[in-house]
């Protein structure tokens, strides 16, 4: 497992370009990685997952993947300073059971609705209530084994915080994503599925830079 | 003859909104119809709810060239003393106002020519401020381009108007490259058109209370940026 870190350059016409297409942005992050001839999508396939940061002068991209990137592709002014890569054994080395660790998720958190007008056809939408989202995390939880802690307040301990909306176009369809950003602590109940969840993500619009699981120590309360 | 006028809007942010009632104001990734049509009516001094005026600016046929994506930002915006349904008591409604950082867009309107030279006239001193879709977001230059009123198509200005963008470092940058992300471009067209997209933001009306859009349609397209539209750029200093 690798994790690269870019240092995105916000005057890049081709980073712009990315920004206002989130399927051209896909594309850019793929490009670091050779094509696929198997039945398996390429993304699936190296097991790619991205993210980008706001930082308080542009943004910062995070990408993980199975396969070592390679981005010598990249266009040339669209970062401020060399990708970065290091590999992610020594995280997944720590993850036991019972471990209580700080999480960062920017989530496709939604649900299938059966409007009338659609006659029994589902229709996918986006949680906009902090309850709603969070409920979605803690269901994620179950299935991905990890739990919520409580704070002190009572409350799970985890902040989901609006993202604006991600829209781009494939061939000639519209992509809509309205992604949530979760940041709070997490405790690991089951290794194995927690490991699997951190390879594939969690979550739909993996494609478009949801369901990457970023972990670091807790935070001291 | 047909006659167009190039406008240029640069501005920190810009808010182009088009479902906006309510706690979630979005914004478009370019000016809107019913945002550039406001625009322009405050800049001739036409009241909201003088429909007859809108409807003529409405007629103006809109095409924008984005030649610098915005970001999307939220701001924190939170309204007090909002009263609540039953009418009792008050609260503070938190609401996710979007905004573009950072776009500068190329929008030209073609149509009736009396109407555009009254614009031409008046829309660097304008009757009441102008303002890109909220009232903090002002011009940071001047709206009309050295292009100005012209008697060229719209789509024909669309592929050759000079790059607006004035950062020597981008400019410079771009001239260097053989290879271009072309610019976006989005102009009004017939329903009919192949590749037509639906967009409601045509203004009806614009009477406080009666906010009413109509339905328009638009292509969206490319043009690629050429090496005379950077040259001939406009390196204008802001005053």
């Amino acid at each position: 497992m690798f994790l690269t870190k870019l240092s995105i350059n916000v005057r890049s016409r081709e980073f712009r370009r990315d920004f206002a297409n989130i399927h051209d942005l896909h594309r850019t992050v793929m490009s670091a990685y050779p094509d696929t001839d198997g039945d398996i999508p390429a993304r699936q396939a190296h097991g790619v997952l991205w993210r980008l940061d706001p930082t308080h002068t542009g943004y910062t991209a995070y990408i993980q993947s199975h396969t070592n990137p390679a981005w010598g592709k990249l266009p040339g002014d669209y970062t401020t300073a060399p990708a970065e890569v290091r590999p992610l054994q020594p995280v997944l080395d720590t993850i036991t059971a019972g471990r209580k660790l700080s999480f960062r998720l920017l989530a496709n958190a939604t649900q299938d609705t059966r409007p009338v007008e659609l006659k029994g056809k589902t229709r996918r939408v986006a949680h906009h209530q902090p309850d709603d989202q969070i409920g979605w995390l803690i269901r994620k939880g179950d299935q991905h084994g990890f739990v919520i802690p409580t704070a002190r307040d009572g409350q799970p301990d985890v902040n989901p915080s609006p993202v604006p909306r991600m829209t781009g176009r494939k061939d000639d369809t519209t992509v809509i994503v309205d992604p949530v950003r979760f940041d709070g602590h997490l405790i690991v109940t089951d290794h194995t599925a927690f490991t699997q969840a951190l390879t594939t993500g969690i979550g739909r619009a993996k494609a478009y830079g949801c369901g990457l699981l970023s972990l670091a120590p807790p935070r001291n309360t | 003859m047909v006659t167009s006028l190039a406008l240029c809007f640069d501005a920190p942010m810009q808010s182009w909104g088009t479902r906006s009632p309510g706690t979630l104001r979005d914004t478009a990734a370019e000016p809107t119809k019913s945002g550039v049509v406001g625009l322009l009516a405050a800049a001739l001094g036409v009241h909201r709810d003088d429909h007859d005026a809108i409807a003529d600016l409405a007629a103006l046929t809109l095409a924008v060239r984005v030649d610098r994506e915005g970001i999307p930002e939220r701001d924190y915006h939170t309204t007090q003393n909002v009263p609540t349904t039953l009418g009792k008591g008050h609260r503070t409604v938190v609401s996710e106002r979007y905004y573009l950082a950072d776009a500068l867009f190329l929008v030209i309107l073609e149509g009736h020519p009396e109407l555009l030279q009254r614009l031409n006239h008046t829309i660097d001193s304008p009757r009441w401020p102008v303002f890109f879709g909220r009232r903090a977001f002002v011009p940071a230059r001047p709206l009309l381009t050295r292009t100005g009123l012209t008697h060229q198509p719209a789509l024909r200005l669309l592929h050759t108007h000079p790059w607006l963008e004035n950062d020597p470092d981008v400019r410079k940058s771009e001239s260097a490259k053989t290879e271009r992300v072309p610019l976006r471009t989005i102009i009004d067209c017939p329903a009919t058109t192949p590749g037509a997209v639906p967009r409601r933001d045509h203004p009806i009306s614009f009477t406080h209370g009666d906010r009413r859009h109509g339905l328009r349609h638009v292509l969206p397209a490319t043009t690629p940026l050429t090496d005379p539209m950077i040259s001939d750029g406009d390196q204008a200093p802001c005053s």
